[in-house]
């Protein structure tokens, strides 16, 4: 598979995002594709990529409409890209964005392409309504009948019942749950305060404000539909007011609030990934270079595993594998699905217990200085359109080490199904 | 839970357990009953001999629970040969509390010697000591089977008299400690008919489990899950696929699981054995917490 003499760096020139939307308010009338065509465009426009053919594009949607077969592809004829660009989509969850990433990376690394674009884009508000599955089987039924009677005999079978449409819904297949469900279990497990978890609240807001508010954000976010800024930020945001919020998952005794979870979120990120060679050749800026990327999943239904925990297992596995220890940072973007299960993943990582009988470790990764953690804001304030993330975290930590001059940053996201994707940039 | 022989001046033998209409017509009468402060309970025990580990009704309470046949006797069954004995002591005359109104706190079960289908056991109840809780007064009852001279299981139910002051004795021992168990163990429905089949097997008739208007006359919205069923439900869930020669098993019992509705079993392994949660089908409420341990046959 190596079409180079050998591996390349990976370079990230530059990312490009809407203003992340709360369901149901800037972005309600937009699809999929006007979002991912939306950020894609500003990218192009960005480093004047316009008719450039690039190796591939690559990104995904975790709510995806049955006719969007060819999400990506598609997106890429509305951009003014050549239309000669292959694209694929993907699907991981939330940790589908980081995958795209890690894959265009891949590719460059071996010299199968020199450049490509990796991202994601979510909607719930324009979710896909599916036709009940007892109609769906019932209209496939009478498609399959021969004659005419066997027709009549097929619809025999329809109910009132069966045209209650079916939802999309956020819960595990295997055990019913939801995502907050699961994490109050977590967070039981792990003893995690509501105070912790709703400091790491007003955290987030706090530092995604300031980031905005400083312009760290201005080469990163571009206005698309009325917004600049992301609508879920509350830059006042009143400690107060939030210890009062009753919980949402678990009514009685929960932690889990809905200041200290993400929000439904719509939007769009994408990244421009190159060779040092492809860059250099264009004049355009090398903010840190993708190192490594790994994967893991628990089994969460019947591991005695927290649902949102496979980053625990992925980040010391990719670690050991580059010879690195988890306090060999200057950056920790943890994805911040709720801030319980950013605490799970911090307290399982001090725990010398779990390490031994979970991560085969005989030491626990240890404590990170929470300083360095989520500097510029998280997903508790940014939002979360789940395939989206990846795309708006690596391009974020991406600038940050640009800023800094040199760095590491260690990438973090957890996603449903017990996964979770993580990787290493630095420069 | 030692012998009982050194109170045999108190041990009243019956000839056979008593029948649901009496213990029906006890339980309305008990309810003229006030409590009593400081509380008493009666030494009396209550013994029956050669009560047999019926195989049919063993069959019947295996189904109703979820053990498979290859799981043999299991180890909460006897349980239903000791519930009539209970609610007799629970209606000897010094006893000060009405029936209606107890709620179960928590039960344990030891078993000591594997149970074999068919044979016959002396079966023995009494009170333990009294047990200090925050809303009110607690009390154990504790159940003795013996084959020959040998006890073979035993077991402990912990119930509460809402509303006692100054309630006496230790205070009720806390629930198994231990970490949140996220291993799913089981799921499974808890359908509105489950109240009055298990009542009919266990011979548990408590309106509160078996119809809807007694439920709202007792102050539940909706009839309630047997606390016993539910913990052999766990148990089925958790226990060897094969017959056990011991077991224990220790459960407090926490939020009512209304019926209709469903349940989600949570298990993680400890050196202490098997600790577990039965949650409601949204894993919000607990229903009960418990430690199991368990020696194949």
């Amino acid at each position: 598979m190596l079409s180079a003499a050998a591996p390349r760096r990976v370079a990230i020139i530059g990312g490009s995002r809407i203003p992340f939307a709360r369901a149901n308010t800037a972005y309600a009338e937009l699809s999929n594709s006007d979002m991912l065509a939306g950020a894609l465009q500003a990218l192009v426009d960005r480093f004047d990529l316009h008719g450039q053919r690039l190796g591939e594009v690559v990104a995904g949607a975790v709510l995806k409409h049955a006719r969007d077969i060819n999400l990506t592809r598609e997106c890429v004829f509305s951009t003014t890209l050549s239309h000669e660009t292959p694209a694929y989509d993907i699907q991981q969850a939330c940790g589908t964005g980081l995958e795209a990433a890690i894959l265009v990376a891949n590719k460059i690394a071996l010299g199968q392409i020199d450049c490509g674009i990796a991202g994601g884009v979510d909607t719930v508000s324009d979710a896909p309504i599916a036709l009940n599955d007892g109609l769906r089987k019932t209209l496939l039924r009478a498609g399959r009948a021969r004659s005419v009677g066997g027709r009549i005999a097929a619809f025999g079978g329809a109910r009132p019942s069966m045209l209650k449409p079916e939802l999309p819904r956020n819960a595990e297949i295997r055990t019913g749950l939801s995502m907050g469900e699961h994490c109050e279990l977590m967070a039981r497990r792990w003893n995690i305060a509501r105070a912790d978890q709703d400091a790491l609240a007003v955290a987030s807001h706090r530092n995604l404000h300031a980031a905005y508010e400083a312009g760290y954000l201005n080469s990163l976010v571009v206005p698309f539909e009325g917004l600049s800024r992301d609508n879920n930020l509350r830059p006042d945001i009143d400690p107060g007011k939030i210890a009062a919020m009753k919980p949402v998952f678990d009514r009685r005794a929960g932690t889990l609030t809905a200041a200290n979870s993400t929000p439904l979120t719509d939007g769009a990120a994408v990244v421009l990934l190159a060779s040092e060679d492809w860059a250099r050749e264009r004049g355009l800026p090398i903010l840190a270079y993708l190192r490594a990327g790994e994967a893991a999943a628990v089994d969460f239904v019947r591991g005695d595993e927290g649902l949102l925990m496979a980053p625990v297992h992925a980040v010391p596995r990719m670690l050991s594998k580059l010879g690195l220890s988890l306090q060999d940072f200057d950056f920790y973007e943890i994805h911040e699905a709720f801030a319980a299960q950013v605490l799970c993943t911090l307290a399982a990582w001090e725990d010398a217990e779990y390490a031994r009988e979970r991560l085969g470790l005989a030491e626990p990764p240890g404590a990170i200085d929470r300083a360095k953690m989520n500097m510029w804001g998280g997903s508790l304030a940014t939002g979360h359109p789940f395939a989206a993330t990846g795309g708006r975290i690596l391009a974020s930590l991406a600038t940050m080490i640009d800023r800094r001059g040199s760095g590491r940053g260690l990438i973090s996201v957890c996603a449903a199904a017990g996964q979770g994707v993580v990787a290493v940039i630095e420069k | 839970m030692s012998a009982m022989s050194d109170r045999d001046n108190n041990v009243r033998v019956l000839s056979a357990p008593p029948s649901a209409r009496d213990s029906m017509l006890g339980g309305l009468q008990s309810l003229r009953r006030r409590a009593s402060v400081p509380l008493v309970l009666p030494d009396t025990v209550l013994q029956l001999d050669r009560q047999r580990l019926e195989p049919r009704r063993i069959a019947a309470y295996a189904k109703l629970c979820g053990f498979s046949p290859d799981q043999g006797v299991p180890a909460t069954f006897p349980h239903m040969l000791g519930f009539p004995l209970h609610m007799a002591l629970l209606l000897e005359p010094a006893f000060p509390y009405p029936l209606i109104g107890l709620v179960h706190l928590a039960n344990t079960i030891r078993q000591h010697e594997a149970l074999r289908a068919g044979e016959t056991l002396d079966v023995a109840v009494r009170f333990g000591e009294p047990l200090h809780h925050d809303k009110g007064q607690a009390f154990t009852v504790l159940t003795e089977m013996r084959r020959g001279g040998d006890t073979v299981w035993e077991s402990g139910s912990t119930y509460l008299r809402l509303g006692v002051r100054q309630a006496e004795g230790q205070p009720v021992p806390p629930p198994p400690v231990g970490p949140q168990p996220l291993a799913v163990a089981g799921r499974w429905r808890q359908p509105r008919s489950i109240g009055p089949r298990y009542a009919a097997v266990s011979g548990d008739r408590n309106p509160i489990h078996t119809s809807r208007l007694g439920a709202r006359l007792l102050g539940f919205r909706s009839p309630i899950a047997h606390g016993m069923w539910m913990l052999a439900k766990s148990a089925a869930a958790l226990l060897p696929e094969t017959p056990v020669r011991t077991a224990e098993i220790e459960v407090a019992f926490r939020a009512p699981a209304f019926l209709p509705g469903s349940a989600l079993l949570l298990a993680t392994q400890r050196q202490t054995g098997t600790l577990f949660e039965l949650r409601n089908g949204r894993a919000e409420q607990l229903h009960l917490r418990g430690l199991l341990r368990a020696e194949a046959a």
